[in-house]
């Protein structure tokens, strides 16, 4: 064999060894597989439904109510102004404006403190953005009533994304340790959080394999500020 | 014979450099890396395939590689704009040319060994 032929194997099999290594790591960066649960996603679909429907029927009979009311007294003024302010703080509860307490789950993300392999991706190390999404995500569709993540009031026009190393919520740039409080029948959070295949079975791996850390815990009681955003819109108009 | 031991040295510094350096792969690119080490695989093959049959030519062998790869990346973008998964054709055309090619290699490989055991027995 010349050197002629010595070079040109050697080149090809170089490439071969960088490729094959760069290939496989790809294949070995863990994905969130959500494993597809048809008979569970119907069968969860139904429950929503039902409970959407009983909690309209409450909500007409509500409605029934605080239009006798209004009608009532619309004599007495001061009824009236009553009835509106306590529909104004109803709303501001709802619209997440008011400091709130209850029962509910605390969940707390860190970062990993373990010093990076060689070789390995230093994404599988710390929180993201996508993670803290997926788990407001399932707290809201699991029937929390009130989140928070340190400090800052999920709200209808809250992100949570990240720029750079940092994740912003509210355009507030937060630090590990990541707190989220959601306040909710702690139950029912605690196994929708819980389900397998879910975004904590993907985050407890991740804490197993490479030593992020995960805790979630019942509260009796948790106490949540509000909103301290400006909520004022520009565009948005009611239509009459 | 030491001189043999040179590509696998190659092998083992692409292995070593590809754990050092932090390289990313975009998902999308995944399938196109995919082909390009199976086209390399097949050049490997089919240049020890010469090198035994002592046809071996390195700008034959080389051109032979990025023609090749060439060939494969642009079929799987035809592919993908045109919703036929023309990878099929290059991932099968090529695996089947490397066990064709380890056939001959280890028939010759076997040959070899069976005329040196004979040499020894009639000596």
């Amino acid at each position: 064999m010349n050197s002629k032929t010595i070079w040109a194997l050697s080149i090809v099999c170089f490439i071969i060894g960088l490729l094959s290594v760069t290939q496989i790591r790809f294949y070995e960066t863990p994905k969130y597989t959500l494993f597809s649960m048809r008979n569970e996603q119907l069968i969860d679909l139904l429950e929503k439904l039902e409970s959407q429907r009983n909690d309209l029927i409450q909500e007409i009979t509500i409605l029934r109510e605080q239009i006798r009311q209004y009608e009532e007294s619309s004599a007495r003024e001061k009824t009236v102004l009553e009835g509106m302010l306590k529909e104004l703080n109803r709303v501001k509860l709802w619209a997440g404006l008011l400091p709130v307490k209850g029962p509910g789950v605390i969940i707390t993300l860190d970062d990993s403190k373990r010093k990076i392999k060689v070789g390995e991706n230093p994404e599988n190390y710390i929180i993201h953005d996508y993670d803290l999404r997926e788990i407001v995500n399932e707290l809201w569709s699991s029937g929390a009533e009130a989140i928070v993540i340190n400090n800052q009031r999920i709200v209808v026009t809250s992100e949570i994304r990240c720029v750079g190393t940092t994740i912003l919520v509210n355009g507030v740039r937060l630090a590990p340790p990541y707190i989220v409080k959601a306040i909710g029948d702690a139950n029912s959070l605690m196994s929708a959080l819980n389900m397998p295949g879910g975004i904590i079975s993907a985050l407890t791996y991740i804490s197993k394999e490479y030593g992020i850390m995960l805790k979630i815990e019942k509260s009796d009681l948790i106490e949540l500020p509000p909103y301290e955003g400006s909520i004022s819109l520009r565009y948005a108009q009611v239509k009459e | 014979m030491t001189k043999a031991l040179i590509p696998v040295i190659a092998l083992l510094i692409g292995i070593v450099i590809g754990i050092f350096l932090p390289i990313q792969v975009i998902p999308f690119y995944a399938r196109y890396i995919a082909i390009v080490i199976l086209v390399a695989l097949d050049t490997i093959f089919g240049g020890i395939r010469t090198i035994l049959e002592s046809t071996f030519d390195a700008t034959v062998f080389l051109s032979g590689f990025f023609v090749n790869s060439l060939l494969g990346v642009i079929l799987i973008s035809m592919g993908d704009r045109l919703g036929v998964d023309l990878y099929l054709a290059a991932i099968v055309a090529f695996g089947v040319r490397i066990f064709q090619n380890l056939a001959v290699i280890r028939r010759y490989i076997i040959r070899k060994l069976s005329l040196k055991s004979k040499e020894v027995k009639g000596g």
